[in-house]
């Protein structure tokens, strides 16, 4: 039982040959001190009983690039005994050059020339015995999607002898490495002559395709149409999944839950914290999962056909001008159906600095679970223009996102920025079957690490919820949200927007479950003392205060406590002191408000600033060194 | 054959040819090591193959593959035609 490591480039299909060898089945495991998953198989085949660790796909093996520095640090760890090291045979010349980067570290290594059936197709002819005795080092060619493969390439690992061995790093020096580069290439370039007749221009039918993709006129439209796409897909399609999901899981952990423990005559407190509570949290997390695995599949398939790198090749001059790279269009565009996967699809960013810019800009897109209370309060106040209503907070969600970007591109990540130097890929035919397997891993990852966070965190909050704490939390809280139009019979908006923490879509309901409590006649018109300022304040603040405790977990997960301290803080405030400014300016008429609503926010804005000079000046601002330090 | 520019990859037409000269003395340590890796050691050819429909990046094609990266990257590099 030993361990095999597998390195590869992007796009060299890395991962069907992952799932090859493993049959599909993965784990989750953790890299130290980073966020990214790792991702474990298991190979049984004769002789070969071995666990099959994949490393991200990288071109080198550097310490300036996260995904290299966990390369770099796995290899070194010498947990590894074996090296599969997967080129694409239809880009040699390029993934040669890992592929010599690892023979000089030293482990027993296999090199697999990957895609070559479309090698062949495309006319290049590959010497594999050349290649063999320039590299010295056995070389298989294989087709991930030719099942027999499998054997081959496990028969080639079978002949090799895993070892531990000690690992000798590439310089860090620049000129040593160019000179080092240099060398690399020469051979290369050797093997390329000696041992590779070229093929046919592959560019050919990936630059017809590109002629409109990545056209002036074209392009964007077209970016937009597929992201239209995807939104549809993920959120309208596999939204409809998720009453599904919650009705299940609430039969059983609830309901079941409920049944079993009064079978048995257990107490009622158990009740409380197994059903209400733990049942509930089960259940929250169960309601991601339809969109969680739609939106992956489809990223999935995305990149894999060559699409994601022309929509980023498109989209990134828009998008840095807040501050964030083209691929950063997706997590922020999937905010506005759900934040939670939005969060995780920041995962694909390769820079710290980039994943925590979305997350603090993320919320602002209003997600799908606010829309219901836009809805009813616009249809109860503005019966006329009621859709101008909720367009207008979107348009200010949107705004703001950007004047927070822009805010932060400027004062706390001033001067740094992080690569964009990305490969164009010929297009492909994307496999479902690997996206299915990407998909399913994804949502695995986050049973596993965000259930552990989410599931206690929402049970202690309905826990807490059924024994009455959060309505009184709400209570005690009211007098806070006077200034922005709540007056303080209307004690029940502010209990709804405590509730509003568990998950956004329970303001409407808990204002309706408290209203109707009431003796009085009262309904939303009327505790808002019928007032539509006070109503639009209202959403002001419902728009912009902290996202659901679902995507704060989610997001803690991400980039840590402490920027989602800071997000929620800053995104409350936010929204505290532009609802107050709104619905001071427009009727309450009191000056001391609005200009305290402008002393806390500056106030808050300068913290931060003078925080993120102090604590964040290199960690945070670094280009593209990343490593346990930057974590914080 | 023009002399040693920097920047020439900025000015570079769609289809036209460059050789890779050396890379610029203040060019970021990270780029220049993604940059080396990738492929753009000296004395490499690379062609311009077209630009974003917002005019950054910029798309080359070098050892049989294409590569984008920003303008304010290719200033890294300087090179010949």
């Amino acid at each position: 039982m030993y361990t095999i490591a597998i390195a590869g480039n992007p796009n060299s299909g890395k991962s069907s040959i992952f799932n090859l060898l493993t049959g599909g089945k993965q784990k989750v495991g953790n890299w130290p001190g980073v966020t990214v998953d790792k991702k474990i198989g298991k190979i049984k085949h004769s002789s070969v009983n071995a666990d099959l660790v994949d490393l991200p796909g990288i071109y080198a093996m550097s310490a300036w690039s996260e995904d290299e520095k966990i390369a770099r640090d796995y290899l070194v760890s010498c947990e590894a005994d074996l090296l599969i090291n997967v080129v694409d045979s239809t880009n040699l010349e390029r993934n040669l050059f890992l592929t010599y980067l690892l023979k000089d570290m030293g482990i027993p290594m296999l090199v697999v020339l990957n895609m070559f059936d479309v090698a062949e197709k495309q006319g290049i002819k590959i010497n594999i015995e050349e290649i063999e005795k320039q590299l010295g080092i056995p070389v298989v060619a294989a087709s991930a999607i030719r099942k027999s493969d499998k054997g081959k390439i496990l028969d080639s690992v079978a002949k090799i002898k895993p070892e531990k061995k000690t690992i000798k790093l590439p310089p860090q020096d620049e000129n040593e490495y160019e000179i080092l580069a240099e060398n690399i290439y020469k051979q290369i370039e050797n093997i390329m002559a000696s041992a590779v007749k070229k093929g046919v221009y592959v560019y050919t039918a990936s630059d017809k395709v590109d002629k409109i993709v990545t056209n002036k006129f074209t392009g964007l439209p077209i970016f937009l149409l597929a992201m239209y796409l995807l939104f549809w897909l993920t959120i309208g399609v596999g939204g409809l999944f998720i009453d599904f999901f919650k009705t299940i899981f609430g039969a059983i952990f609830i309901d079941g839950t409920k049944m079993v423990l009064e079978k048995a005559g257990a107490p009622n407190c158990l009740n409380v914290i197994l059903a209400d509570g733990i049942g509930t949290g089960i259940q929250t997390l169960s309601t991601f999962f339809p969109i969680i695995f739609t939106l992956f599949f489809f990223i999935a398939i995305l990149e894999s056909s060559g699409y994601m790198a022309r929509a980023a090749f498109v989209m990134d001059r828009l998008m840095r001008f807040i501050g964030l790279p083209g691929k950063a269009f997706i997590p922020l565009l999937i905010g506005f159906g759900c934040t939670v996967p939005a969060f995780m699809a920041t995962r694909s960013l390769e820079n710290k600095r980039d994943r925590v810019l979305s997350v603090f800009i993320i919320p602002f897109m209003s997600c799908g679970a606010r829309l219901p209370v836009y809805v009813i309060f616009a249809a109860t106040f503005f019966p006329v223009g009621g859709t101008n209503i909720v367009f207008a907070l979107y348009i200010i969600g949107i705004v703001l996102a950007v004047l927070t970007g822009l805010l932060l591109k400027k004062t706390v990540y001033k001067g740094s920025v992080s690569h964009f130097i990305m490969e164009l890929p010929q297009y492909r035919a994307p496999s479902v079957k690997n996206a299915t397997i990407s998909a399913l891993f994804r949502l695995y990852a986050f049973i596993k690490k965000g259930g552990r966070v989410l599931v206690p965190v929402i049970a202690v909050l309905a826990i807490l919820n059924s024994v009455g704490v959060l309505e009184k939390a709400g209570k005690t809280v009211a007098p806070v949200f006077e200034p922005i139009g709540i007056s303080k019979e209307n004690w029940p908006a502010s209990v709804a927007l405590f509730s509003g923490i568990f998950a956004k879509e329970a303001i409407t309901s808990s204002l309706n479950s408290l209203y109707s409590q009431n003796e009085k006649e009262v309904n939303i018109r009327t505790a808002f003392g019928d007032s539509k300022v006070a109503a639009f304040a209202f959403l002001l603040f419902v728009l912009l205060y902290a996202p659901c405790i679902s995507a704060i977990s989610a997001s803690i997960r991400e980039v840590g406590i402490g920027f989602v301290a800071l997000q929620v803080s800053y995104s409350t405030v936010l929204g505290w002191s532009l609802a107050t400014i709104f619905y001071q300016s427009f009727e309450g008429g009191s000056l001391f408000y609005i200009a305290l609503a402008f002393a806390v926010l500056a106030l808050f804005v300068g913290f931060v600033y003078i925080i993120k000079r102090f604590h964040g000046g290199t960690p945070l601002a670094a280009t593209a060194l990343r490593g346990k330090g930057a974590d914080t | 054959m023009h002399s040693c520019v920097q920047n020439a990859m900025l000015h570079l037409k769609p289809g036209e040819k460059a050789v890779v000269e050396q890379y610029a003395s203040n060019a970021d340590k990270a780029y220049k090591f993604k940059l080396l890796s990738l492929g753009l050691t000296k004395g490499t050819e690379f062609k311009m193959i077209k630009t974003s429909p917002f005019g950054d990046p910029i798309e080359i094609e070098l050892r049989g593959y294409r590569l984008s990266l920003r303008r304010h990257e290719a200033e890294a590099i300087l090179c010949t035609q």
